[in-house]
C-alpha cells in the first residue's frame, strides 16, 4: 500500500515539477520580450512637469520572414497638446514607425511623422508633438522580414496630454 | 513481489511524462526557427486588425471641467450600489461609472466622497482580478494624505490608469479595457448632459458633441469584443448605434468625416443635446441597475 502511495507521489511530483518549470520558462520568455515597467517609468518622466499621462499601448511584434504591418487609431480632443512618446529599446531590430491623420484605407491621408526622418531623443526613444489640433492620429507600424531565429519584442506608444488651468 | 511490479509501470510513467515535456518542448523550439527566404510582398491590412488607444477618463472629465461644467450632488452612481454588481460584466461596466466618478469628485473638491468612489473602485477591482493595480504601494494612505492636494490627487489617478493600461497589456486582458472605458464614457456624458449647465452653456454643448465623435472608435472596439454577445455589451453595442445613427444626422456633421470638422464650427441646438441625453441616460440606467 505503501509503495502504492509512494508510486503515486513520484509520478506527481514529477508532473508538477515540469509544469513548474515550463510556467517559469514562460514567464521568464514573456519578461524579456518587453521591459514596460522600465519603459513607462522613463516615459512617465519625459512627461514632467507639463504632461498628465493619458494612454498607451504595448504591441508585441514576432519578426517573421514576410512584412508586417500594424496600425493604431487614436482619438484626440481639438484643443488639447499632446506628446507622444515610442519606446522601441525592447525590440530586437529597427521598425518603421508613421504617423497620419487618416487610416490606412484612406487615398488622401498625410503623413505627420516618420522615425525615419527625426533623431532619436535617446537611444531608441522617439518624441512626436502634433502641431495642429486633430481628431483622429493613426500610428502605423512597419515591421520588415527577417530570417533565421524568430525574434520576439515590443514596441510602446505612450501619450501625454499638457496640464491645463482648470 | 509488489515492488517488482511497481517500479515497472512508475518507472515507464515517469519517463513518459519527461518524454512527453521534452517533446512538446522542442516543438516550441523548432517554431522559433523558419526558413531562410524572405518574403518582399506586401501584407493586406484588414481594418479589424486595428487596435484602438483610449483616451484617459481623467482627460475626458478635465476637458468637461475646464468648459464650464460644476459639481452637481447626486449625479454620480451612488456609492453603496457597488455591492449589487455580481456578474463579471456588470463589475467591468461599473468599475468604468465608478472611475469616471472618482475623477469627476477630484476634480471638484469632493474630497471624502473622492475616498468613497477610490474604495468602490478597489472593491471592484479585486473582483476583477486586478488587483495588483492597488497594491503596488500604499494607495489610500497616499490617497489621504494629499487629500487637500487637487495637483497630487490627479497624479495619483494618472498613475492608476497607468497601471491598470500596463496590467491589461500585459496579461492578455487588453480587451476589456473597451469594457471600462465605455462604463466611464457614458458615466461621464451621463453626468455633462444632466448638469443643469448643458444647454446652456455653449463649450460644455460643442464638449458634449466632442465626446459624441468618438463612437465610431467605441462601437468598433465592443464589435471585436470576445463577449460581445453578453446581453450588456449587445445594449450598449445597439444603444451607442442607435446613438451615432442620430449623430451623424446633426446639421453640422452632415456628408462630412468627423475629422474635417473643427470645434468652432460645431453648432448644436438644445433638442441635439436632449437626443444624445436621454440616449446616454438610458444606457448608464442599465450599467448602473444590472
Amino acid at each position: 500500500m505503501r509503495l502504492i502511495k509512494y508510486s503515486f507521489f513520484l509520478s506527481f511530483g514529477t508532473l508538477l515539477l515540469m509544469m513548474a518549470y515550463a510556467f517559469s520558462e514562460k514567464q521568464q520568455q514573456s519578461g524579456s520580450v518587453c521591459n514596460s515597467v522600465d519603459i513607462r517609468k522613463q516615459s512617465r518622466e519625459m512627461f514632467k512637469p507639463e504632461f498628465h499621462y493619458d494612454a498607451s499601448k504595448s504591441t508585441y511584434i514576432t519578426f517573421m520572414n514576410k512584412k508586417q504591418f500594424k496600425e493604431l487609431e487614436v482619438p484626440l480632443y481639438i484643443g488639447e497638446k499632446y506628446k507622444v512618446i515610442f519606446n522601441t529599446t525592447s525590440l530586437p531590430q529597427d521598425i518603421d514607425i508613421e504617423i497620419y491623420d487618416k487610416k490606412y484605407s484612406s487615398k488622401s491621408r498625410t503623413q505627420l511623422f516618420n522615425s525615419k526622418d527625426v533623431k532619436e531623443v535617446s537611444e531608441g526613444v522617439y518624441v512626436f508633438e502634433p502641431s495642429k489640433p486633430m481628431r483622429r492620429m493613426y500610428i502605423d507600424y512597419s515591421i520588415p522580414p527577417t530570417s533565421g531565429e524568430i525574434e520576439k519584442g515590443c514596441v510602446i506608444v505612450t501619450l501625454g496630454y499638457k496640464i491645463k488651468k482648470l | 513481489m509488489i515492488v517488482r511490479r511497481l517500479i515497472k509501470p512508475v518507472g515507464v510513467l515517469s519517463l513518459s511524462l519527461l518524454f512527453f515535456y521534452g517533446c512538446t518542448n522542442t516543438t516550441e523550439n523548432a517554431s522559433e526557427t523558419q526558413s531562410e527566404e524572405l518574403v518582399e510582398e506586401e501584407v493586406m491590412f484588414e481594418e479589424d486588425d486595428m487596435d484602438v488607444v483610449f483616451p484617459s477618463l481623467l482627460q475626458i472629465a478635465t476637458i468637461f471641467k475646464r468648459s464650464g461644467l460644476d459639481y452637481t450632488e447626486g449625479l454620480a452612481n451612488k456609492p453603496e450600489n457597488v455591492s449589487q454588481y455580481e456578474s463579471q460584466m456588470s463589475q467591468s461596466f461599473n468599475f468604468g461609472v465608478y472611475s469616471a466618478d472618482l475623477a469627476y469628485c477630484v476634480l471638484n473638491n469632493q474630497t471624502q466622497k473622492s475616498i468613497l468612489y477610490l474604495n468602490n473602485v478597489q472593491t471592484l477591482s479585486d473582483k476583477l482580478g486586478l488587483s495588483s493595480v492597488f497594491s503596488a504601494e500604499d494607495l489610500f494612505a497616499s490617497f489621504e494624505k494629499n487629500i487637500n492636494n487637487q495637483d497630487s490627487l490627479l497624479y495619483i489617478i494618472s498613475n492608476l490608469q497607468e497601471r491598470l493600461d500596463e496590467h491589461l497589456q500585459n496579461n492578455e486582458m487588453d480587451h476589456m479595457s473597451s469594457i471600462y472605458f465605455t462604463g466611464g464614457w457614458v458615466e461621464a456624458m451621463y453626468m455633462a448632459t444632466q448638469s443643469s449647465d448643458a444647454s446652456k452653456n455653449s463649450g460644455s454643448s460643442a464638449n458634449i458633441i466632442e465626446q459624441a465623435l468618438i463612437l465610431d472608435v467605441i462601437l468598433s472596439a465592443l464589435n471585436k469584443h470576445p463577449q460581445k454577445d453578453n446581453t450588456l455589451v449587445t445594449e450598449s453595442i445597439n444603444a451607442l448605434s442607435e446613438l451615432k445613427t442620430k449623430v451623424d444626422n446633426f446639421a453640422f456633421v452632415k456628408d462630412r468625416p468627423i475629422e474635417e470638422i473643427p470645434l468652432e464650427e460645431i453648432v448644436v441646438t438644445d433638442q441635439e443635446v436632449e437626443v444624445i441625453a436621454t440616449t446616454i441616460a438610458a444606457l448608464r440606467n442599465k450599467f448602473i441597475n444590472s
